[in-house]
């Protein structure tokens, strides 16, 4: 202790830069790593933080997400292709929408050239760390070869002065080579194949739409066509059930056949004539008892079905929500994939600290009275964060649906420490002439342990049955057999593609959700119950066809396999990088001596499309012809206009809503006659509305 | 290649022929179709191919490709 002391201030005043993934993640590590929190200063827009130490001056900073981005190396046209030329260069150079980051890459270069000590404190994972590395090595001079790593699960002060205390010496070269890796790949297969089927599609039908596709959306898009599929060629089987209902101590119960589904007519028929109005024997009365144990704690893709399941929240919006929910210090890092809860997270404190909410309190108390708190576990690990916890901070100020996400998250924590349930089931064995076999059944929760900490999300059905003894007679009233028909099987939702995507290992879970989001926004799926558009249709037919290998779901673990080995330490970024390369390189050499075969095949659905996309049902009021949606290539807002704005001069116009995914529905406004437009957002209920009223109720309002 | 008796297009849809004169969906369609038929006939004890198409036509479960082979049978039949 004092000879490292003694060694800081022989060596004077050091200046270490600290980088951050976000603003708030920012403003909390200075809090924590300051006795008072000085003002924000600014630098070219940046807003950081320096305060002064112990050892020296700190200056916390952070960037916004991926500030680096690969791209074709040189500036070559965006039609090109095949391009296997790369380099990692600003993103503002390179996408729209980012300019504010030159000003932000300056203000990091120039805090860069008086530090002499660095700190990556980017979210502790693939993404962070590829952001942090990039951030040092290019923004910082090539500081990645110095610089520390502080790694913490939460954003709590304690948390996060722990983690600067203990920041390793060195990045994590395993988890960053991964990242870049994992870049890169997407970048090659992103690039090359949507260039492929846009190029060839706008060569063969004139039109220009962007069909893209990539290393993960190509496969879970084939989840969902292949579904419809199943659905468009099934055939509905016939089958059976018996319903019956016995009076029982003047109550009427159902009773259940042994057979769950008959599958002939027949004999179902023999079984209701045969058992109908006949007098049925109690043979045997069963009671077990089971025991049932908490489910597991939340790792990010539980966490994000149960949200889907309880409180109708899409997987990215669920996503979002805890991110701010960890921005706040109130929960997690939520990116996890383990079902863990290691002591070290402090479990008394964390109950301790939530039991100072009235809404939780005598819950907790429950829990702190148990002699030992031991969570329950699930199988599944992650060696950078445990699974979704709270932090013991109570929220001041949330929105109705984070409270909602919030409370999801501390009830399951609780339920993890909770005792098992117990559950008695009840089966009674009736026979009607010795042949006919019918069961009763009843369960009841004869100690509910852990459910009612994890109540509303939990809830189970409880059904007695009246007392019986065996060799007790009972009559059967009515029993009939009631005809069937096997159902299709569901479309799938955005939480029972993203568990398959998770099921069949594509996809990480830090851009599951966003490859979903994808699918809708690049027009291959509508509805929540999602139907594969045309289009998508028939991108996934020609991905097929000319190269299948691009779809197939164990091609694409396979590569993630690989990327997962350069993060344990046991594959190379450059040995993986070339093997993906050398895969892709006969694929794309096919399609383009293809290009041809490829764009008439794609040709129709494009065409389609673009007039779908565009063409409205109700001709212009003004003028009579044809209206369409289109965008202003000034301000990019979208609003109808006639077809005629250019050949008969024609001014009519109507605006659109802006934010959302906008459809045009097959339904005609009831006032006005117009066609109505749904508006999708995720989490909330498809926006109808009218434009032309819309525009109506405006100019009254004005008037008034 | 198709050859000249044979057409070159989906008898019910129009796409690109797989099998039989039948574009792949509408092939699977009328392979589970007539799949399916065995199993309705052991259901119901007896029941002809015609009966069988009209219900399969009127079921709500019925896939969109199954009906429209359906359909089709029953028109060539008429
Ligand atoms: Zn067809």
């Amino acid at each position: 202790m004092h000879a490292r002391s003694f060694k800081r201030r022989s060596e004077g005043m050091t200046r270490t830069l600290i980088i951050c993934e976000k603003p708030d993640a920012a403003r909390r590590l200075a809090e924590a790593l300051a006795d008072r929190l000085p003002p924000a200063r600014k630098r070219h827009g940046l807003r950081y933080f320096e305060l002064s130490a112990a050892d020296g001056i700190i200056v916390v900073c952070p960037v916004l997400g991926h500030l680096y981005t690969v791209d074709a190396r040189g500036s070559r046209s965006r039609r090109e292709y095949p391009v296997w030329d790369f380099e990692w260069k600003p993103k503002y150079q390179v996408e729209r929408g980012f300019e504010r980051q030159e000003g932000l890459l300056r203000a990091i270069h120039e805090l860069a050239q008086k530090a002499d000590r660095f700190i990556d404190a980017c979210d502790y994972d693939i993404e962070g760390s590829v952001i942090g590395y990039m951030t040092l090595k290019y923004a910082c001079g090539g500081a990645d070869i110095k610089a520390g790593r502080m790694r913490f699960s939460t954003l709590t002060k304690s948390d996060l002065k722990e983690a600067y205390i203990n920041a390793s010496a060195q990045l994590d070269h395993n988890l960053v080579q991964a990242g870049i890796c994992r870049h890169e790949i997407d970048w090659l297969y992103g690039v090359n194949l949507s260039r492929a089927l846009t190029e060839s599609a706008r060569k063969s039908s004139g039109e220009y739409l962007n069909i893209s596709t990539g290393r993960v959306q190509g496969p879970t898009l084939k989840f969902v066509t292949e579904r419809e599929v199943q659905i468009s060629t099934h055939v509905p089987i016939p089958y059976w059930t018996i319903t019956a209902q016995a009076d029982i101590d003047e109550r009427t119960v159902p009773l259940e056949y042994s057979k769950k589904r008959l599958e002939k007519k027949i004999e179902a028929e023999d079984v209701a004539a045969n058992t109908r109005n006949r007098t049925g024997r109690v043979e045997r009365i069963e009671e077990r008892h089971v025991s049932i144990k908490p489910p597991p704690p939340f790792d990010l893709s539980e966490l994000q079905s149960e949200s889907y399941r309880h409180l109708h929240l899409g997987p990215s919006q669920t996503l979002r929500i805890l991110e701010r929910l960890y921005l706040q210090a109130l929960i997690s890092y939520p990116r996890t994939g383990s079902q863990k809860l290691p002591a070290s997270i402090g479990y008394e404190a964390i109950l301790k600290g939530l039991q100072k909410s009235a809404g939780y309190r005598d819950l907790v108390s429950e829990l702190l009275s148990q002699p030992v708190l031991r969570p329950v576990e699930g199988g599944k690990a992650d060696p950078a964060h445990p699974a979704v916890y709270p932090t013991g901070r109570l929220p001041r100020r949330l929105s109705t649906i984070e409270s909602r996400v919030y409370d999801l998250v501390v009830r399951r924590f609780m339920a993890a420490f909770a005792p098992a349930a117990e559950r008695a089931i009840q089966r009674a064995t009736v026979t009607v002439s010795g042949r006919y076999v019918f069961y009763l059944r009843g369960s009841a929760t004869v100690c509910p342990g852990w459910m009612r900490f994890y109540q509303p999300y939990g809830v189970v059905s409880e059904t007695s049955i009246p007392h019986l003894r065996e060799g007790q007679e009972i009559l059967f009233k009515e029993v009939s057999a009631v005809q069937h028909f096997s159902a299709p099987p569901p479309r799938y939702n955005p939480g029972s593609l993203l568990r398959m995507m998770e099921h069949n290992g594509i996809g990480t879970k830090a851009t599951r959700s966003g490859i979903i989001d994808l699918l809708y926004k690049r027009g291959y799926v509508a509805g929540e119950a999602m139907r594969p558009t045309l289009l998508a249709t028939k991108v996934i037919e020609v991905l097929e066809k000319y190269c299948p290998k691009i779809v197939d779901v164990s091609f694409t673990r396979d590569l993630e396999v690989k990327m997962d080995r350069i993060e344990a330490g046991e594959a190379t970024h450059d040995g993986v990088l070339s093997e993906a390369v050398k895969q892709l390189r006969p694929v794309m050499e096919r399609l383009k001596s293809d290009e041809e075969m490829l764009g008439r095949d794609l040709r129709i659905a494009v065409r389609q499309l673009v007039m779908e996309k565009s063409m409205i049902k109700v001709p212009c009021p003004s003028c009579g012809l044809a209206l369409r949606v289109v965008r202003s290539a000034k301000t990019r807002k979208r609003f109808i206009e006639c077809s005629g704005s250019s050949t008969h001069q024609c001014r009519f116009t109507l605006p659109l809503p802006q934010l959302g995914r906008l459809e045009p529905l097959e339904k005609f406004c009831e006032r006005c006659g117009f066609q109505l437009f749904a508006t999708w957002r995720w989490g909330k209920r498809p926006l109808v509305s009218c434009p032309k009223c819309y525009v109506e109720g405006l100019r009254r309002t004005k008037s008034n | 290649m198709a050859s000249k008796e044979q057409p070159s297009s989906c008898s019910v849809c129009g796409e690109m022929i797989e099998k039989n004169s039948l574009c792949r969906l509408h092939h699977l369609a009328k392979e589970r179709l007539t799949q399916g038929y065995e199993l309705w006939r052991v259901a119901y004890g007896s029941l002809s191919y015609t009966d069988y198409l009209h219900s399969l036509i009127a079921l709500p479960e019925t896939g969109e490709a199954v009906a429209a082979v359906a359909r089709q049978i029953l028109q060539k039949k008429e």
